[in-house]
């Protein structure tokens, strides 16, 4: 099996990609944080957070902080296991062409 | 994909990845609050000891140990909350209340038998608990520190010294550190923290 056949389309797109890699080193991040630290726009990050909920790879919150509304986002369990899977196949990719280290 | 492409999008993945822990760990100088705090606390503990006896000391461990915890837990809680990241908290509550419980485990055990253990315990116990954090945290400055206090505390043990004035030293010498560690790193962080 050739590493790229392993690469999932709904993962494998550079702001969601950007969304799996912050996500997957805390519990959940709110969506102010997720912007900035990506430096998108509100609607491009939505648009892409709308996929990968759709695809059941991450949960969005929407909570009040007294009477701030929040939303926090976080990784499923399916979300951890597809994006592992994605960077896994990207450095096979690599070592396919270097050769095994 | 070529190679390239995914070296880049590796490389980019990691540096983000890199970037979160870093801020949702925070910098060194935001464990200022715990290491004043516990640090304070054992400074007085010899006094208590003195004054009160060790009954009085474990008392005031089983009650400060755990209002302690919460104090600081309370305290990076609303850190998360201001920079919107969070980490999963288990580890760190698991490593609090093993020191909290071996501390205080080890010290009836050594009060009940007599000799060293019943001080000595509970300040290994404090030691290997910030091992751990230092270890999670990657923060080798501290691990060295506790992995020192943690020295001293068997060459004071094996030391001919009594318990009582060995026991004395070895606390104020822990309180001293953590203090000072910690009114350093609030010193060094930025103001307002």
């Amino acid at each position: 099996m050739y590493p790229t056949d392993a690469i999932d389309d709904t993962v494998h797109q550079r702001v969601r990609l950007g969304i799996l890699a912050v996500l997957s080193e805390v519990r959940r991040a709110d969506f102010t944080y997720m912007r900035d630290a990506l430096g998108l726009t509100e609607g491009n990050l939505s648009r892409h957070l709308q996929v990968l909920e759709n695809a059941d790879y991450v949960q969005v919150n929407k909570t009040f902080e007294g009477r701030r509304p929040r939303t926090w986002i976080s990784l499923t369990r399916s979300g951890r296991n597809a994006f592992a899977k994605e960077l896994g196949a990207l450095k096979a990719l690599i070592e396919r062409v270097d050769g095994p280290r | 994909m070529d190679r390239q492409e995914a070296a880049l999008t590796v490389d980019r993945i990691e540096r983000l990845q890199r970037a979160t822990r870093q801020r949702s760990r925070g910098k060194p100088w935001d464990l200022w609050f715990p290491l004043v705090l516990f640090g304070s606390l054992m400074l007085i503990t010899p006094l208590i000891e003195r004054a009160m006896g060790g009954l009085a000391v474990g008392v005031f461990w089983g009650v400060a140990g755990p209002i302690g915890t919460l104090a600081c837990a309370w305290r990076f809680r609303r850190r998360e909350l201001v920079i919107g990241l969070e980490i999963p908290p288990a580890p760190y509550l698991l490593v609090s209340l093993a020191i909290v419980i071996g501390a205080l485990a080890l010290g009836w055990i050594g009060g009940a038998s007599g000799g060293e253990l019943q001080w000595m315990g509970p300040l290994l116990a404090v030691s290997g608990g910030y091992v751990v954090f230092a270890w999670i945290d990657r923060l080798h400055g501290l691990g060295a520190v506790a992995l020192a206090l943690a020295v001293l505390v068997v060459i004071l043990a094996t030391s001919s010294l009594n318990d009582d004035t060995a026991a004395a030293i070895a606390t104020l010498a822990y309180g001293g550190a953590f203090l000072s560690t910690g009114l350093f790193l609030k010193l060094k962080g930025p103001s307002g923290r």
